[in-house]
């Protein structure tokens, strides 16, 4: 019994963790600019990403080792640190991201400025992650995070034409109204969005803070085939039900009101009221994963002590790294930064960085010294070199296809 | 996203492309005017509480404030343009008229007002999209 | 891997250094940042490690390695600071981390001079930076000795100046630089690592994938392990006795660069691909 409650909750967990920022806005935005023509997209994502944290969750359980020792083990200290760099970057914006949709999901719910949230919101972010513990940070965002459902209940409330939508997405096309560029930019932040690198960070690291071992295999595998795709249906959800609302209005999403519309029309104030709550908890959930993220990823290029299952003064070094951080994104956010702008560069940022962090983890989760038998196998590794190919091309178009259709236009 | 478009129009250089720059204003007042009518209308039929219905309205109200200074601020290019842009400019100056009467009646919790706020609100959308569709 | 069988053979970039240091209570201790060499009797020993600042930017070498090193050596409380260097007789066990004993971890604890000054001045002033999961560990070092144990030998070489050099062969024709060197354990009847007795070093034309661990036997999946195959196929295993490491490495003062910057490979020496051996 209580393994079937282990194995439950880790799933309800995963799913409801799986949505963030980046996915809320990218999805919502392209279901309202491009309708279901783009939704091929998402599985795409979730299958890599799926595949990239299993591997790096396994890595994981069988040698202790996080992502980040492993990217300094097999690029060496410059390659490694420059990649170190990049990641940070990338996390840090995401993690400002994250902070300003809290401040947006607040602003929503009580009508008061998100500007005047957001230090309010950074304070409570770093109380969270140096005072409260690992295990109860993880399901607790996760499952509240689950209210998101209610994306799934709109759209079904909503009553598309379901055969229409199906052969629509089954057989993607451009738009009549959309060019070829903006479409394949789209893309590339809604594969971003749903394979971003701090993900691998935090699960990685979140394992050897579990202290996973090799028996603990099955249970991430479950936790990530499962959870992952039924969260990734989250995501299609929030696109449905936006191609339903809003695409049929020319609204084009600019702010988090805009992504909880749809809800609102199908399913009223209770809907809103979840759709917040979802809100609440997916941002600051993934607000948590990227704070530790930024601490992870430096502690373990440098070999500091890190995490939260030793008491915070032996980790002196990575919990001052968190503490800036906390403090430098809300310092960014206080420029007046327009957060959901941010969301967007920081999902396309992630799918430039993707590789760097993806790379290593797949050399490693070969190496027969540290594997042993579980080694990657035949399927592993062919998804692993697939993806590898769909990985670099997402990031070297990445930043030309930015500067061709200007972000997006 | 509205947002970033509006923060770089483009300068145009010829008439056609001064015609590209009022097309995606206009797309973006839209966007933001009917945003506001479906908060609104949520109201009025008790789907949406007053504080996120507001919030609404007042991002809509604050999207629009740089669309048009961002499109007043591109030169026509010549004579013949000069028409689209007090077509435009005038457009969006209804629609920043509606949405602050929509803004004023949700924060006065007034059903009446709301009502007439929607009126307005649909003219001025259904006006910026038919002139959208004359630009294309 | 029993890295503490006699005669097994270790490759020194790939498994040793860069790796993670672990004490026996699991705590993190730093990444191995060098490894000091040191000549007994004609044959090459790699005889300790090192971590931190100092030890990185020596191997890192050039203006951003002095400039770290003259930052470390400003911030640091001694008048003339020295690098922590662990013997490898302290190092338990070599799997995906480097395990070392306790007096080691210790000594390692107590000269983490970042660590320390931020436990002292920030985290244990911050309210419930006491408090944690961890209740049956040791307790936390908070301040700073020397352990004159654990300091580098004066004859030592860093490993750092062997990477990188460029290698040639007796026609004067270059064989590329190192990128990895190989050593074997030495029997010396404790549980210990020990000293690992230098065997053969590395080197390769191509500087992308070389501590990618293909180095030595091609794994992977199909098409990286290809790829690497192919960057990699100049790449030359040259034993050290066929090379003169003591002009190299014992002719010159660590701190002032190498006396010289080439090894040159012994006439009728074999020489062949690491696969190949």
């Amino acid at each position: 019994m209580k393994k079937v409650f282990a194995v439950a909750l880790g799933i309800l967990t995963a799913i409801g963790g799986f949505v963030d920022i980046g996915d809320l806005v990218t999805n919502a935005a392209v279901g309202a600019r491009f309708g279901v023509s783009l939704l091929w997209v998402v599985p795409v994502g979730v299958l890599g990403i799926c595949v990239f944290a299993e591997m790096s969750g396994r890595v994981a359980a069988v040698s202790g080792r996080a992502t980040f020792d492993l990217i300094r083990e097999r690029l060496g200290p410059r390659m490694g640190l420059l990649n170190l760099l990049a990641s940070m970057a990338v996390t840090f914006l995401t993690l400002a991201a994250e902070i300003g949709g809290v401040a947006l999901a607040l602003e929503l719910a009580s009508s008061v400025n998100a500007y005047l949230w957001i230090p309010f919101v950074g304070t409570a972010l770093w109380i969270v992650l140096w005072r409260v513990k690992f295990a109860v940070l993880e399901n607790a965002f996760g499952l509240a995070g689950l209210a998101l459902i209610v994306f799934a209940v709109a759209a079904w409330q909503l009553g598309p034409d379901w055969g229409e939508l199906a052969s629509q997405a089954a057989m993607p096309s451009v738009p009549a109204t959309e060019d070829v560029a903006v479409y394949a930019y789209y893309a590339v932040a809604l594969f971003g969005a749903a394979m971003t690198p701090y993900e691998v960070f935090f699960f990685s690291s979140g394992g050897v803070e579990e202290h996973w071992k090799p028996e603990n295999l099955k249970l991430m595998r479950a936790n990530v085939f499962i959870g992952f795709p039924l969260g990734g249906m989250l995501s299609v959800a929030i696109a449905v039900s936006a191609a339903t609302v809003l695409l049929p209005r020319g609204i084009e999403v600019a702010t988090l009101g805009q992504v909880a519309m749809p809800v609102v029309a199908a399913t009223g104030k209770i809907g809103l009221a979840l759709v917040l709550l979802g809100f609440f908890a997916a941002t600051f959930g993934a607000a948590c994963e990227t704070g530790l993220s930024v601490g992870y990823s430096v502690s373990q290029y440098f070999g500091w002590q890190w995490g939260k299952f030793v008491e915070p003064l032996r980790a002196a070094r990575f919990h001052t790294v968190v503490l800036l951080s906390c403090v430098a994104a809300v310092g960014l956010l206080l420029t007046t930064v327009d957060p959901i702008m941010l969301t967007e560069y920081s999902v396309v940022f992630s799918a430039v960085a993707l590789p760097l962090t993806y790379f290593p983890i797949l050399v490693v989760a070969n190496d027969r010294t540290y594997m042993g038998e579980h080694v990657n196998g035949r399927v592993a590794n062919a998804l692993g070199v697939v993806y590898l190919v769909i990985v670099l091309v997402a990031s070297i178009a990445a930043i030309p296809l930015m500067i061709l259709t200007k972000a997006g236009q | 996203m509205c947002l970033v478009l509006s923060g770089c129009v483009v300068p145009a250089r010829d008439g056609a492309a001064y015609q590209e720059d009022a097309s995606q204003s206009l797309q973006s007042a839209t966007s933001a005017v009917r945003s506001a009518e479906l908060a609104l209308q949520s109201w009025l039929d008790g789907r949406m509480p007053g504080t996120s219905a507001d919030v609404v309205v007042t991002d809509a109200e604050g999207a629009l404030g740089p669309i048009d200074v961002a499109f007043g601020g591109v030169d026509p290019p010549s004579r013949d343009s000069d028409k689209v842009r007090s077509d435009v400019v005038g457009l969006l100056g209804d629609a920043e008229d509606a949405l602050a009467q929509s803004r004023i009646a949700v924060r006065r919790d007034d059903p009446e007002g709301v009502r007439a706020a929607l009126d307005a609100l649909d003219k001025a959308a259904a006006d910026l999209e038919a002139t959208t569709a004359t630009l294309r | 891997m029993d890295s503490r069988k006699p005669g097994a053979e270790l490759a020194l970039n790939l498994r040793l250094l860069d790796h993670q240091i672990m004490g026996p209570e699991g705590e993190l201790l730093g990444n191995v940042d060098n490894l000091l060499m040191e000549e007994v009797d004609g044959h090459w020993f790699v005889a300790s490690l090192m971590t931190g600042p100092a030890a990185a930017a020596q191997r890192q070498g050039g203006r951003m390695g002095r400039w770290v090193e003259a930052i470390w050596r400003r911030m640091h409380p001694d008048a003339d600071p020295v690098p922590v260097a662990v013997p490898l007789r302290h190092v338990t066990k070599v799997d995906s981390a480097v395990h070392v004993d306790e007096s080691a971890a210790r000594a390692l604890a107590q000269t983490q001079g970042i660590e320390l000054w931020l436990r002292e001045n920030v985290i244990s002033r911050l309210p419930g930076g006491l408090a944690g999961d961890d209740d049956d560990r040791g307790p936390v070092a908070t301040h700073r000795r020397r352990h004159p144990g654990f300091e580098p030998d004066p004859g030592a070489r860093p490993i750092g100046h062997l990477l990188g050099a460029e290698v040639r062969d007796s026609e004067d024709s270059s064989l590329g630089r190192v990128i990895e060197l190989t050593a074997t354990t030495d029997d010396d009847g404790t549980e210990a690592l020990g000293r690992l007795r230098l065997d053969a070093l590395i080197c390769s034309t191509s500087r992308i994938g070389g501590e990618l661990g293909y180095t030595l036997t091609p794994e992977g999946p199909w098409v990286v392990r290809r790829l690497v195959q192919a960057l990699h196929r100049g790449d030359r295993l040259v034993h050290v006795d066929d090379l003169d490491l003591h002009a190299f490495l014992a002719a010159e003062k660590p701190e002032e660069g190498r006396a010289t910057t080439r090894l040159t490979v012994r006439r009728n020496a074999e020489v062949t691909h690491p696969y190949d051996r």
